[in-house]
């Protein structure tokens, strides 16, 4: 009797748990915005099911994927250093052109966005103070004073313009620095790791810089590297006729980010150890990971690919590998969202299974990587003269990759990481290797920043 | 003898113009050596201001670093996660045994190890103090890593700094200085001689005379804040007015010389001119003695032999004459001289002035007769007139003793003489002589002056018409030449007092 009241309270109390923990769910759904979720995500492992009996390396990939923007009702305010290089080699035709393209971005800005405008040359000046859009009149004609001479200090230009940008910091804005320079930096740290460093310093900060290489001048790995460890766009523009183009696709990303400063926690199970990500800038302490994309743009894709060392298990046990947390702010709604995902392997003896659960989707990227990671060495090969060298690994790369193609059961993607590649053996005969090492440079930071989106400027 | 004085005057005027050369010059050197010392000695006073800011930035960069080794392990993540300085925190036990992170690869491991190994070596190596904390660089792949690290009694903080969020805060730091100093220009040279840094004036970069250079604290040692700056001389301003000033001075002193070059010349010439009039006048003089005397004794000789000659008639004239000629002479140097001086005084006597005129004209009538020289006078001036008799009849003298000297080919002499509108006298005297030309017209009446001076030309002593006319102006009119077509033609004016 005991027993069955026991029973009866126990079904009692799981109802009304039930009930309650339905009633907060529909509450919750009352108070959800209209508006769909920024992103949408998809953990997954490359591999599901794992031979028993020995430590196995395996990746964990997230697909991120901005809301398409067409569905959004507002676009997001900004906060935009431009960063204007004006040193002596701008004079000229490319300094006529960068004012126009500035003078079409600013017209672009809204009452409520934010704009700085800083020049260097031997040194950096701060022109236009960070400030919201209230006399744009008053900015265009600043713009129309600047002329060109002097040396590089493009380490402190970018540094004033962050500086002018934290003024006005803020999560719910997009902050960027556009910078726009045709020349070497030669004042200042100038090395392209010195500037990787400082991308990511601004990248904690949530800034991001996309850089414009304008010319064939400019150093391009600099460049690219400062866009790269900041969530940045690269840009090569040849001609300054196109950097009105430029201006308005960059402008055109930075009004179409759904959701920013996404950061991404990882936390792996049991004995599972954390070994790097592919190609990011992560933390990692003990068996956790951090990484933090500073935003993503409408429609994009971007992923990470986390590889690691998955402990021996039993055949038939199934084990947790990680718990992944990922939180960010709708750009738009301004609100702090989070997302919640475990992932598991299960260890099996047949190496059909095994074979068969592979996620060939992240096998892609994997190879992806692994593909651009070694077209880098290449053109490493090719600055030191190695010209027979250079050629060589690139053809390596090119059957790997070509075998790769051919075993893929989606094999798009790597086709067209094939392509590029194909074109790289080729340029590196060219008798214009400059412009064509600012190409390929554009195009293995787009890969690095897994950009889907096509910047089709050349 | 001129020519040496003139020597002289050349050689005092170079000497003073090299005195005022030399003098500018020092002068102007002393100024610039002053300017440029004090230029010197605030460059440096400035530069050690900038030095000083830089280093108690620097220090204050350490002391925030410092604070690391009291937070929480969960500040030290979010520390890591967020601030864009701090890249990387570990923290050891006194006895090396790690405590935060909780895990590190093995690779950081052994890094780490390696960080704590410089620490004691820097520690050994400081003999007196203890050192709590600094800063040390590590080289990974040819990167630079500063580290810092700090210790306290049980723990040991290492911190790995993103080193271009350092370099960024420092640049914002220096951009927002605002004790910008004036007319230099500043330059950060980084460890490895690169410019990290500039500001300032950037002109002086190029044409810099003059730059110090003073060394960085940790973590920056190597480096350099260098500075460049322009000594001003005197502005080129005050130079330019300085040359104005001495070329001012010369063109002074030039034409100073000139001048007295030029009055020098005319007191020599002045110096001839009394000579060759004494000369004259000795000569003047003696001619009449001379006839005086020979006359003198021809009636001595005659009145003996034949009283009642008529030689001694003839002699007696002579002598008469020669004696009117040398009173004269006499009374044209004494008045010249009194004119000189100021002295000479009118004595207006009542006549009549037909009498005057023939007075004045009485002594040359032998002469002129001798050379068949008529004098027509035409007298339109009422009877009785109150003038200087002496002095009219000088005026007169001089002129007519002119005709019979220079003009004695003449066979009329016109002299007409009326009252003119003024209430005036005007006489007008001409002759019909060879005239006086444009050229000389004014000359004539300077003193000494003579048409030529030859002295075998008529003999005279170049006061008299100089003195005329001056007596003419003493007695409140002018003597003046009038144009005439042939001869000279003289006009007198004086003054008559109411009868």
């Amino acid at each position: 009797m005991v027993k069955q009241m026991t029973r009866l309270l126990q079904t009692f109390m799981a109802l009304l748990t039930l009930v309650f923990f339905l009633n907060t769910n529909a509450s919750d759904a009352k108070k959800y915005n209209p508006q769909p979720k920024a992103l949408a995500f998809d953990v997954a492992l490359s591999d599901v099911s794992i031979m028993a009996g020995s430590q196995q390396k395996a990746y964990l990939n997230i697909n991120i994927t901005g809301q398409p923007t067409g569905t959004r009702t507002k676009r997001p305010q900004t906060n935009i250093a431009f960063v204007l290089d004006k040193s002596g080699s701008m004079s000229g035709l490319k300094m006529t052109q960068a004012k126009q393209a500035l003078e079409m971005a600013i017209s672009r800005l809204h009452d409520n966005d934010v704009a700085s405008l800083i020049v260097y040359d031997d040194e950096a000046k701060v022109l236009w103070p960070a400030a919201t859009m209230q006399n744009p009149a008053q900015l265009l004609n600043t713009i129309k004073s600047i002329g060109a001479n002097g040396s590089t200090a493009l380490f402190a230009g970018v540094t004033q313009g962050s500086y002018e940008i934290k003024k006005y910091l803020d999560k719910n804005k997009v902050n960027r620095v556009v910078l726009i320079s045709d020349g070497m930096a030669n004042v200042g740290p100038s090395k392209p790791h010195e500037l990787a460093e400082l991308g990511r310093a601004l990248s904690k900060q949530g800034i991001s810089v996309s850089t414009i290489g304008l010319g064939l001048g400019y150093n391009e790995d600099l460049m690219a590297q400062l866009a790269g460890h900041s969530d940045g766009n690269h840009y090569f523009v040849e001609n300054a006729d196109k950097l009105a183009n430029v201006f308005d696709s960059e402008l055109g990303d930075i009004f179409s980010v759904v959701a920013q400063d996404i950061n991404i926690n990882i936390m792996c199970k049991g004995g599972v150890k954390p070994i790097r990500i592919l190609g990011r800038d992560e933390n990692i302490f003990g068996q956790n990971i951090k990484t933090n994309f500073n935003q993503i743009y409408g429609n994009q894709q971007r992923h990470i690919t986390l590889e690691l060392l998955i402990p021996a298990g039993h055949s038939g046990e199934k084990m947790s590998v990680a718990d992944v947390i990922i939180d960010y702010n709708d750009a738009t709604i301004k609100k702090q969202i989070s997302h919640n995902n475990l992932v598991a392997v299960t260890f099996t003896d047949n190496q059909e299974i095994v074979e068969k659960d592979k996620n060939p989707l992240i096998y892609n990227n994997v190879n992806a990587y692994q593909a651009n990671e070694m077209s880098k060495q290449v053109v490493d090969l090719r600055d030191k003269g190695d010209l027979e060298g250079a050629k060589k690994l690139q053809s390596l790369n090119i059957s790997t990759l070509s075998k790769q193609v051919s075993s893929s059961k989606f094999p798009s993607k790597l086709k067209e990481q094939l392509e590029q590649e194909e074109q790289l053996l080729d340029s590196l005969d060219d008798a214009n290797w400059n412009k064509a090492r600012k190409q390929v440079r554009q195009k293995q930071h787009s890969i690095d920043t897994q950009q889907v989106k096509k910047d089709d400027n050349n | 003898m001129y020519n040496k004085s003139n020597l002289l005057l050349l050689i005092l005027f170079t000497l003073t113009v090299g005195l005022v050369g030399w003098l500018g010059y020092k002068l102007t050197s002393q100024q610039d050596q002053q300017i440029k010392m004090s230029q010197i000695t605030r460059s440096e006073l400035s530069l050690d201001l900038v030095q000083n800011n830089i280093a108690n930035y620097l220090n204050s960069k350490k002391q925030q670093l410092s604070e690391f080794i009291d937070k929480t392990p969960s500040e030290i993540d979010d520390n890591i996660n967020n601030n864009p300085l701090i890249h990387n925190v570990i923290i050891f036990n006194k006895a090396k045994e790690l405590i935060y992170p909780d895990d590190l690869s093995s690779q950081k491991h052994i890094i780490a190890s390696q960080w704590l190994d410089s620490i004691t070596v820097e520690q050994e190596t400081s003999q007196n103090q203890v050192i709590r904390n600094n800063w040390f660089i590590w080289y990974d792949q040819q990167k630079e890593k500063y580290i810092f690290w700090q210790e306290n009694t049980n723990k040991i903080l290492l911190i790995e700094i993103n080193n271009a969020m350092f370099m960024a805060e420092f640049i914002h730091y220096l951009a927002g200085q605002p004790n910008r100093t004036e007319s230099a220009y500043l330059q950060i040279i980084d460890n490895s001689g690169r410019i990290f840094y500039q500001w300032g004036e950037s002109d002086l970069l190029n044409n810099a005379d003059f730059d110090i250079q003073k060394s960085l604290v940790s973590p920056l040692s190597g480096w350099s804040l260098r500075y460049y700056s322009q000594i001003e001389s005197l502005s080129s301003l005050s130079k330019g007015l300085f040359q104005i000033v001495v070329i001012g001075m010369l063109i002074l002193l030039s034409i100073i010389t000139f001048i007295l070059i030029k009055l020098k010349q005319r007191e020599q010439l002045e110096a001839q001119q009394r000579l060759s009039f004494i000369n004259q006048v000795s000569h003047e003089l003696k001619t009449p003695l001379t006839n005086i005397r020979l006359h003198g004794d021809l009636l001595e000789r005659s009145i003996k032999e034949n009283p009642g000659n008529q030689n001694a008639r003839q002699s007696i004239t002579i002598i008469q004459q020669e004696s009117e000629r040398l009173s004269r002479l006499i009374n044209n140097v004494l008045n010249f001289n009194k004119l000189e001086k100021d002295t000479l005084k009118l004595h207006y006597t009542k006549t009549d002035f037909d009498d005057l005129l023939q007075q004045a004209i009485l002594p040359f009538m032998p002469s002129f007769e001798q050379h068949n020289i008529n004098i027509e006078i035409d007298n339109k001036v009422l009877k009785s007139v109150k003038v200087d008799t002496d002095v009219v009849k000088q005026i007169m003298g001089n002129l007519l003793s002119n005709i019979e000297k220079y003009a004695n080919s003449s066979e009329i002499i016109r002299i007409s003489s009326d009252n003119g509108a003024n209430g005036n006298i005007n006489i007008i005297v001409q002759d019909q002589g060879n005239g006086i030309p444009n050229n000389v017209a004014t000359k004539v009446f300077e003193p000494f002056y003579r048409m030529h001076s030859h002295l075998t030309d008529a003999a005279g002593s170049g006061l008299g018409l100089g003195l005329a006319r001056e007596l003419a102006r003493l007695h409140g009119g002018d003597l003046t030449l009038l144009k005439s077509k042939q001869g000279a033609k003289f006009k007198i004016s004086i003054e008559s007092k109411h009868v």
